[in-house]
């Protein structure tokens, strides 16, 4: 009887957080924007080239805007969506991007409730308390709720580290290759993320893999979902720029460079909900390193420490430091190892000018908020798993 | 006892997120989500989009603010003088700032040279404050009534479609 009645109570948080999402973008659709779809950032090109593959079945190889002269780099993946969808429901386009945006938002609900769920342990409480987390960042938010190929990449990336997290490697090659083709910003998170999560989780097991020769110790659906996204993004690249561009400096956007400003980030943990989330990643330390080396634990304790004192000081290279440390804390570990390399990974890109390139920071607090969001999940299922160890001891 | 645990921190939060959800976070996010679902463009640009999807050949090349222009891409089949992703386009900037001269010129003649400039053939005006480079501008839509450079084509509510001549 309890066990029916607390799986309705997760469902019902879900249900709570789920609606919570829809409502926003329903008010967003159909009393915001009323009229007309939204025309605010660039959502109506988006539009356009979605209605150019429904018109002609191909892909809008030139620029419509600035003249319509210069051949498009914009990649495929929202507008054949859109174009898709129209076809198959039998919906004009702006119902459709209206639809889409609907969909979207449960489906970004679904992904990060997924991935919150399998990092804390199959904690479903904290898959539903990330769900209402992500929704209420205005990062997050702003962006993930777009109707344009952004509010896909935040939910792919979610979807994709979900299935990563499973080791389904044809799931997470599949969501690799949509990420490609959708959205660069969501596609280089998601590929920093493997990169330090590859690194971090075979370090140690790639010389006994030698050894045997064997590949059953390497856990392949990161390294497949990385392959699978860079090859798909330099097909398209090559593609659009032919092998004359391998570097990426013919591209206008790289003579056009927009710099980014460089974000404090003390104000920005200091507000809910990244403090949730940021509370989630010191608990992660203290709640699940337990069975670790004293050498792992006591990685853990000053990664977080350095943390702290980096965020207040400020220093980035502290705060890089610290992120180092905790990745080293939680190398022995699957899901918690993955969480800690996604917040590290977007943190490194939202302090990207720390490292000398200073481009497009604040673009990665979308998903910065989205790792935090899943941390603050896990703050949920960690504090359940204490309050559990301190009553049985009792 | 771990299943009573577990049944209060879900039903904690369940409440938390149904009081914060209702008392404030919807108010806030659904404030700080408005100005980017909003539509800009009016009605009577929407319908004059649409009126020129119908009566004028698709990719033809209009000029407009920017949000008309994208507007006019994905409603009329056109191509614009101006839009977003700027950062793929070529002269951006210079485009940017032709564009917005060409709408707040002080003379027809300095606007049609513009837009001849650039082979623009269709101008959509409108009397609202407009974003045709950098930063929302009043146009100087009296330079659109000098039928020597201008003529009108079709006007819906306070859209007008200009042709260049």
């Amino acid at each position: 009887m309890g066990k029916k009645i607390l799986l309705l109570l997760q469902a019902a948080c879900l249900l709570a957080a789920l609606s919570f999402g829809f409502a926003l973008v329903w008010n967003g659709l159909f009393n915001d924007a009323g009229y007309y779809t939204p025309t605010f950032d660039n959502a109506m090109l988006w539009a356009a080239r979605a209605r150019i593959i429904g018109d002609t079945g191909h892909y809008a190889e030139m620029e419509i805007v600035f003249g319509g002269i210069t051949k498009t780099y914009h990649v495929p993946f929202w507008p054949s969506l859109v174009a898709g969808f129209s076809a198959l429901a039998g919906l004009n386009l702006y119902w459709s991007i209206r639809a889409i945006a609907l969909l979207q938002v449960l489906f970004l609900g679904g992904a990060v409730y997924l991935l919150a769920k399998k990092v804390s342990g199959g904690n479903k409480l904290a898959g539903a308390a990330a769900v209402f987390l992500a929704y209420n960042s205005p990062n997050l938010m702003t962006w993930g709720t777009r109707t344009t190929p952004i509010s896909w990449g935040v939910l792919l990336l979610a979807f994709g580290l979900w299935a990563v997290a499973e080791k389904k490697k044809e799931i997470a090659g599949v969501a690799a290759i949509a990420l490609a083709l959708d959205h660069q910003p969501s596609l280089l998170v998601f590929v920093v993320t493997l990169l330090l999560f590859v690194i971090a989780s075979n370090f140690s097991k790639a010389e006994q893999a030698l050894k045997k020769k064997s590949l059953k110790e390497i856990d392949l659906a990161p390294i497949v979902a990385g392959i699978v996204a860079f090859v798909a993004y330099m097909a398209w690249h090559i593609r659009q720029t032919g092998f004359s561009c391998l570097n990426f400096k013919c591209l206008p956007q790289a003579s056009a460079r927009e710099f980014g400003r460089s974000i404090e980030l003390t104000p920005f943990l200091a507000k809910f909900p990244s403090v949730i989330g940021a509370l989630g990643v010191v608990l992660l330390v203290f709640a699940t390193l337990g069975k670790e080396s004293k050498e792992k634990q006591a990685c853990g304790i000053a990664g977080v420490l350095a943390a702290a004192v980096g965020v207040f000081l400020p220093s980035t290279p502290l705060l890089l430091a610290a992120l180092l440390l905790l990745i080293y804390a939680f190398s022995a570990m699957h899901e918690e190892l993955l969480l800690t390399c996604f917040v590290a990974g977007a943190l490194l890109l939202v302090k990207n000018d720390a490292l000398g390139f200073g481009v497009f920071t604040e673009r990665f607090l979308t998903h910065f908020d989205e790792a935090l969001a899943v941390a603050g999940g896990c703050l949920v299922a960690c504090a359940i798993s204490m309050l559990n160890n301190v009553f049985s001891k009792k | 006892m771990e299943e009573k645990i577990a049944l209060a921190a879900t039903a904690i939060v369940l409440m938390a997120i149904a009081f914060y959800g209702a008392t404030t976070g919807f108010d806030v996010m659904s404030n700080t989500l408005a100005p980017w679902y909003d539509p800009v463009v009016k009605l009577d640009e929407v319908a004059l989009a649409e009126w020129s999807n119908e009566n004028i050949p698709h990719n033809t090349l209009f000029a407009g603010d920017l949000f008309a222009c994208e507007m006019l891409t994905a409603t009329a089949r056109a191509i614009c003088t101006v839009g977003g992703a700027w950062e793929l386009a070529d002269n951006a900037n210079t485009r940017f700032f032709e564009n917005e001269k060409a709408f707040t010129a002080n003379s027809s003649k300095e606007s049609w040279e513009i837009f001849k400039k650039y082979r623009a053939t269709y101008v959509l005006v409108h009397p609202r404050q407009a974003f045709y480079g950098y930063g929302y501008k009043q146009p100087h839509n009296e330079n659109f009534e000098e039928k020597k450079y201008f003529e009108l084509v079709k006007q819906i509510g306070q859209a007008k479609l200009y042709q260049v001549l």
